[in-house]
């Protein structure tokens, strides 16, 4: 049957895909075979049945191939793990690090991943969120632009009339401080919620006991959480109880599902708004008092741009002169940015996640480097392979799936670090993170894509560099790792250095300002400050304490304000003075307090006087106020000048020097100080500092004594004010730990590596040390080049680091200034750890006996 | 020892039979001739591939040929292992086949 050999249509397409699917041994005769079926069935029936037919081979015979070929391969995978194991077996510690040195890079990452889910998973739960908007006013006073979260309490039902794209709007007050009670039993409560009835429409907090709608049937309607449900009524059931607030009782007609840690709105109670006159002093109808906030909820398909460029004016339409406009926020965005939308918490989660990134970046760079250079070692491995048969192909998915076993056996112990370090981690981050998130089928997505990867990207190196090598070369004795190799390893410690030595200056840096906002002079004396909140009754009772106080022995000084020297104060700008300009305001913050609040405080006086009980109509008509305010005041000689409200017209007595009357992230504001013992609820007690025990204890038998309906409850004003600074602490706190893990996974790495030099260099040390070199000298020549390393990271560090953290401290209105000294420790340190680290290796490689390492080979 | 599947078994046959002859197209059409089914050029080379690895077959390198577009021919050939699998397939069947034989005869 003899036939010219003529190129067949279609017939290499269906050759190529045959030879793909098939084994290379066969692919050739297989070829072969179909062409010459081929040509017997062209002859016999024509060539169209002969494509049929070859093509229906084609369909049948490749999935055959593909079976085959995949129980092949999972065989040789079995044969890949044995290898890896083998490998790690022969090499402990150097597995051992590497796998370490991952897993806590990994772990690392979780948490603070797990960190920053919770935080971006704040207010999620409720259903309408993308249509839910929070009012906030913008209100300018002499040039100054201030934004408030507090609204006029009409605005709600004006927004809700007034503009169609509303679906609806709700007026909603949290307070602190309110005493509850329920038959004899009395709580200081302090999230109690006042809120109109359009609740429900807006916010998802589900009911679990109660009928739905029937929450605000009327006036002295309550809801209550589940857990205040049980703090009140135990196991009996809570609907239809009576609690008591002030004069009125409220019926319990629901109970909520514990309000979501993750929500920026908490209460325990839910009352109708109107109430909120009576037991807030809340004004319902007027447009001037911004207090409570307002929420809206838009209609399906509003413009919500649109709708806030209409709602600007609002309130100057219904009150001529306020100086407030209206603006809105996404509820979304509540929890992470401020009113101006600037980042606030947002801030933090980029830090952390920039920090977790740096964290598993380095992580990453250990395995890849250890990985590389253990590599290099195995070239003679890769060289007998490849003699007895092994393709490339093989080799490359040998060290592919070695790399990737190691890198999910970290996943396996960073998982169980983070299941052991979580209540670590929330004590630090002041969380409450659970578990749970590990349901999370996303989060699970990303570590197990971020341990793929690291495995991938470790493994490249020896997957396609190595298994290139012509193993003549390697089995021959010149063969030298190729320079390419060592110099990508240089460059892997240098990013993995400078990112360390960054995350120590920025950690250093963040306590800085730390220290410096806590040893800051604030104007007046806080040590010592022992303060008790006077509530219910307790506040009439202010004389009394302070007389029987000041009996004791221990106490040096009593005195009462009404709002801490942390909290600002609440503001107006409804001052008037002389020479003032009737289109021009000041913003002033109040602060009313006993006659000896200055002295006692420790603050000074800039010009005029003090308070004093003996001038007749200090009370009410004579007020005292900061450099600040009469430098925005523009007074010239302001004592003795007409100041005051209306109907509470007085004169200015006398100035204060600046003090921080609130967090020291705002700068000094304009503050007036006005004597009114009655509204005072604070009581100061300064201690004798020598007996600050007998003292605390004599003040609560006093407190006892006096006002038994309360229990003693007291705080140094100090520790209120750090409990103010948590945020920044916990800040500091995290990212310490952080960089301290950083640091030792780096020097894990680096000891890792420094033991592979040694082991490299061995006979050259042993030479070295024949021809009479000290031990210093080969320390000092195995270590050098390290240090080079990591000077050089440092050099890239140093202006990274500065520039970063130098936006940072931007944010804060009072700030340390970094000094040259902490990028100079830095420094130092990091060098220090890495020669310590490496030194270890090297004494030993140094200190070798040279007969035995110039013996071996 | 693991059994024979049933292609493997038919494909070790008809090697043997073939001896000299014994390359693809020659198994194919021997094996759909007995079976009276089509059989695929996959599911010819699969089950040999599986008794070569397993040492029952060797394979040689024919000469090429015109009808072929110049392609070499693989020949199979039965080992000795081979030949003593299929004894061995037989014995078995023989012996299960004399358990069953009087139940089939009666029916």
């Amino acid at each position: 049957m003899q036939m010219k050999s003529t190129r067949i249509v279609g017939f290499s397409l269906a050759h190529w895909l045959l030879s793909a699917f098939s084994d290379d041994r066969y692919h050739i005769s297989i070829a072969g075979d179909c062409e010459e079926l081929w040509r017997d069935i062209a002859e016999l029936q024509g060539r169209w049945q002969a494509h049929r037919w070859l093509w229906s081979q084609v369909l049948l015979s490749i999935p055959l191939f593909l079976i085959d070929s995949l129980a092949w391969s999972l065989s040789m995978f079995r044969n890949y793990f044995k290898t890896t194991f083998r490998h790690l077996k022969k090499h402990k510690g150097y597995a051992a690090i590497n796998i370490i040195g991952l897993a806590i890079g990994l772990a690392a990452t979780m948490l603070i991943l797990m960190w920053v889910q919770d935080e971006l998973s704040y207010d999620r739960f409720h259903e309408k969120l993308p249509r839910l908007y929070r009012a906030f006013t913008h209100q300018v006073y002499s040039g100054q632009v201030f934004n408030f979260r507090d609204t006029p309490a009409p605005l709600s039902a004006a927004l809700e009339s007034e503009f169609p794209e509303v679906e609806r709007a709700i007026t909603l007050l949290v307070t602190r401080g309110g005493v509850v009670e329920y038959n004899d039993r009395r709580f200081d409560e302090d999230a109690i919620c006042f809120a109109s009835s359009g609740f429900f429409d807006l916010f998802t907090f589900p009911l679990i006991k109660g009928e739905v709608g029937e929450q605000f049937k009327s006036k002295s309607s309550i809801m209550i959480t589940e857990e205040t449900a049980e703090k009140y009524f135990g196991d009996d059931s809570a609907l239809g109880k009576v609690l008591r607030f002030g004069e009125a009782d409220f019926e319990v007609s629901g109970v909520l599902k514990n309000i979501p840690r993750q929500s920026h709105l908490q209460f325990d109670f839910v009352l109708p708004f109107e109430n909120s006159a009576d037991l807030a002093g809340i004004n319902l109808e007027n447009w001037y008092s911004n207090w409570p906030s307002t929420y809206i909820l838009l209609k399906q398909g509003a413009d919500a741009t649109r709708f806030a460029a209409k709602i600007e004016g609002v309130i100057k339409a219904h009150a001529e002169h306020s100086a407030a406009s209206v603006w809105m926020q996404p509820v979304s965005r509540t929890w992470l940015y401020r009113l101006t939308g600037e980042k606030a918490g947002m801030h933090y989660v980029q830090i952390f996640s920039a920090v977790a990134f740096f964290v598993l970046l380095i992580a990453c760079i250990n395995f890849m480097n250890l990985s590389t250079a253990k590599a290099a070692n195995r070239a003679k491995e890769v060289g007998l392979r490849k003699v007895f048969g092994a393709f490339r192909q093989k080799l490359i998915i040998q060290f592919y799936s070695e790399s990737i076993i190691l890198a999910v056996l970290a996943l396996g112990i960073a998982l169980l670090l983070v299941v052991i370090g979580l209540p670590l981690f929330n004590q630090l981050s002041g969380k409450e993170m659970s578990l749970t998130i590990l349901k999370d089928v996303e989060i699970w997505g990303l570590f197990l894509a971020i341990t793929l990867l690291t495995g991938v990207v470790a493994g490249s190196y020896p997957a396609l560099v190595l298994s290139a090598f012509k193993p003549a070369s390697i089995l021959g004795r010149r063969f030298t790792s190729s320079s390419g190799g060592v110099l990508f390893r240089r460059v892997l410690v240098i990013v993995q250095f400078t990112l360390s030595v960054a995350l120590v200056i920025g950690t250093s840096v963040v306590r800085e300002q730390i220290r410096y906002i806590q040893a800051k002079d604030l104007g007046y004396d806080n040590k010592n400050l022992l303060v008790l909140r006077l509530r219910g009754e307790g506040r009439e009772k202010y004389s009394v304490f302070k007389t029987e106080l000041l009996k004791l022995s221990g106490v040096e000084g009593v005195t009462g304000t009404d709002k801490l020297p942390i909290y600002g104060g609440n503001s107006t700008a409804s001052y008037n003075w002389d020479g003032k300009d009737p289109e021009f305001s000041v913003l002033i913050n109040q602060v009313r307090c006993d006659f000896d609040y200055i002295n006692e405080m420790g603050m000074t006086m800039a010009l005029g006087r003090d308070y004093s009980r003996h001038s007749s109509g200090d009370i009410g008509h004579s007020y005292i106020l900061n450099e600040t305010a009469i430098q925005r005041m523009g007074l010239d000689d302001p004592v003795g000048k007409i100041f005051g409200k209306e109907g509470r017209m007085g004169s200015i007595v006398g100035v204060v020097k600046d003090y921080h009357f609130a967090n020291l992230q705002n700068e000094i504001e304009p503050l007036v100080m006005m004597v009114d013992p009655e509204r005072i609820q604070y009581l100061l007690v300064r201690l004798d500092a020598d007996e600050i025990a007998a003292g605390q204890k004599a003040v609560e038998a006093t407190w006892n004594h006096v006002n038994p309906n309360f229990d003693f409850e007291s705080r140094f004003l100090e520790d209120v004010m750090s409990f103010f600074s948590t945020e920044e602490r916990q800040t500091e706190q995290i990212i310490a730990f952080f960089t301290v893990l950083a640091i030792v996974i780096s020097c894990l790495g680096l000891f890792g590596l420094a033991a592979f030099m040694a082991q490299k260099r061995a006979r050259e040390i042993g030479i070295r040390r024949v021809l009479g070199a000290s031990t210093q000298g080969l320390v000092y020549v195995m270590s050098r080049e390290f240090i080079v390393l990591v000077v050089t990271a440092n050099v890239v560090a140093w202006p990274a680091a500065f520039f970063m953290m130098n936006r940072w401290l931007n944010n804060y209105a009072y700030h340390t200034t970094m000094s040259w000294s902490l990028f100079v420790v830095a420094g130092i340190s990091s060098i220090g750890i890495a020669f310590l680290t490496v030194s270890f290796q090297s004494i030993k490689a140094a200190l070798m006996n040279p007969a035995k390492s110039l013996q071996c080979e | 020892m693991t059994l024979l599947s049933k292609p493997e078994e038919l494909l070790l046959m008809a090697v043997c039979h073939l001896q000299d002859q014994a390359y693809g197209v020659e198994i194919l059409r021997y094996v759909s001739e007995k079976t009276g089914k089509k059989w695929s050029i996959g599911s010819v080379y699969v089950p040999l591939d599986r008794l070569a690895r397993a040492g029952y077959v060797e394979s040689y390198q024919g000469e090429p040929t015109q009808k072929r577009g110049g392609k070499r021919k693989r020949y199979f050939k039965i080992t000795k292992a081979g030949e003593q699998r299929l004894l061995e397939s037989k014995q078995l069947h023989d012996a299960m086949w004399s358990d069953i034989s009087t139940y089939l005869e009666r029916s």
